[in-house]
């Protein structure tokens, strides 16, 4: 990079653009902008028309779904530890379509949940067992469960107009596309880190790598109530702020009666 | 990175591009919270594979505290939706998006006819007891606050008319 000739704040953004892109390389940058095109359309069309319009429907995904691991079972033959994890991956993803796409509001929650669980599992693998208790807990026991009580309360009867049309879906799925396809170029972009374990020498130091798997609860909650005590009081006291602040704001005013 | 944490980063984007766009296009207002929860999962997500990548237990620990961050957010959320709903009858956020700013001054404000006589408050010399004046509102300007610093503005329109 020519640092003598940067005199401007556009010509220095352009310069840093034009290096990332040319060790990128000009093929993997038109694929990208191509992936997020398609999928930038194919999104829009889920979202206004929605993915699911009937029960066969259902049935050949299911059937695909199915067809498609046993072809990666097959084919690729991946260690079982990898085959759960991409199964956790896909069912979560494909849960949260489901929670963008339907149009009931109870089914966008079933959705949710999908997502949530399967998303602990991934956690599992992960070998954070506690986050992914912690996390089965209060997100799909309390928030799926207090969401769908209150849906219940204040949304009954049939669909209404708020919930079949939705909010500008085109330049929504344009930004999430865009912003999905940038993340996708960055991570390509970054080189093999030297915080593997083994190579902490080299590593920098925020990025040293410990000696072992982060899988020990125990040692979980000694980092928790030693380096990050004051986080802990934080978050409890933020905990006791918003149950104050929601039974205030809650409450059915003495004027309204 | 390694090849893990690579596709660890994909799946969390994946999950928090999802619950943006639900986010932007939703307008049920339990929706548009349930696809924030989303993005604050596809979070803990990356770090909990940074955590696993570098061996230590910071990500972890940060994961926990989103998720106490949410657990406050649900509840304050679910309040502001009770009480919302409660007003309007509905759940559409739009039926909020009148509470932008209007224009300074709108063209159907009616221009009043008032005289020049002004009410102001009477000091009184020290050392002696203060009497009572009257509020506008007993002189007779009903509603003398609607009118604004200058009344000259209106006269003078209304003599232009």
């Amino acid at each position: 990079m020519d640092l003598s000739k940067i005199n401007s704040l556009t010509q220095c953004v352009h310069v840093i653009a034009q290096s990332e892109l040319d060790k990128l390389g000009v093929p993997n940058w038109s694929l990208m902008a191509f992936f997020c095109i398609a999928l930038a359309g194919f999104g829009y069309y889920c979202l206004q028309y929605g993915v699911v319009k009937s029960n066969a429907m259902i049935t050949v995904g299911i059937v695909a779904l199915l067809a498609a691991g046993l072809l990666v079972a097959v084919t690729q033959n991946p260690s079982l530890e990898l085959y759960v994890f991409y199964a956790f991956a896909g069912l979560a993803t494909a849960g949260g379509v489901a929670f963008l796409t339907a149009r009931q509001p109870v089914y966008a929650a079933l959705g949710f949940a999908t997502a949530i669980l399967s998303g602990t599992g991934v956690l599992f693998m992960e070998s954070a067992h506690f986050v992914a208790a912690a996390t089965m807990i209060v997100y799909a026991g309390a928030t799926i469960i207090i969401f769908l009580f209150v849906l219940m309360f204040a949304q009954q009867g049939d669909l209404t107009t708020y919930d079949v049309k939705l909010n500008n879906p085109a330049i929504a799925t344009v930004i999430g596309a865009i912003l999905l396809g940038t993340i996708v170029l960055c991570v390509q972009a970054v080189p093999e880190s030297d915080a593997v374990a083994g190579n902490a020498a080299t590593a920098r130091p925020l990025s040293q790598s410990g000696e072992a798997e982060p899988s020990s609860t125990a040692r979980l909650g000694r980092s928790m109530f030693t380096e990050y005590l004051f986080m802990v009081e934080l978050a409890g006291t933020l905990l006791l702020v918003a149950t104050i602040g929601s039974i205030a704001v809650a409450q059915r005013s003495l004027e309204a009666e | 990175m390694t090849q893990e944490t690579t596709h660890l980063v994909y799946f969390g984007s994946a999950i928090f591009t999802l619950g943006m766009i639900g986010f932007l296009t939703r307008r049920s207002m339990i929706l548009m919270f349930l696809s924030l929860e989303l993005m604050l999962a596809g979070v803990s997500i990356n770090l909990v594979a940074f955590s696993k990548q570098h061996h230590n237990y910071q990500g972890q620990v940060l994961a926990i505290i989103i998720l106490t961050v949410a657990a406050c957010e649900a509840a304050i959320a679910l309040a502001l939706i009770v009480s919302l709903s409660r007003r309007k009858s509905t759940l559409d956020v739009q039926a909020w998006s009148e509470l932008n700013e209007i224009p300074m001054r709108s063209a159907e404000v009616p221009v009043v006819m008032v005289d020049q006589v002004r009410h102001y408050p009477k000091l009184t010399p020290a050392g002696l007891e203060p009497s009572l004046t009257p509020s506008p509102v007993e002189l007779g300007y009903e509603n003398w606050n609607e009118l604004g610093e200058n009344t000259d503005t209106p006269m003078e329109k209304t003599q232009n008319a």
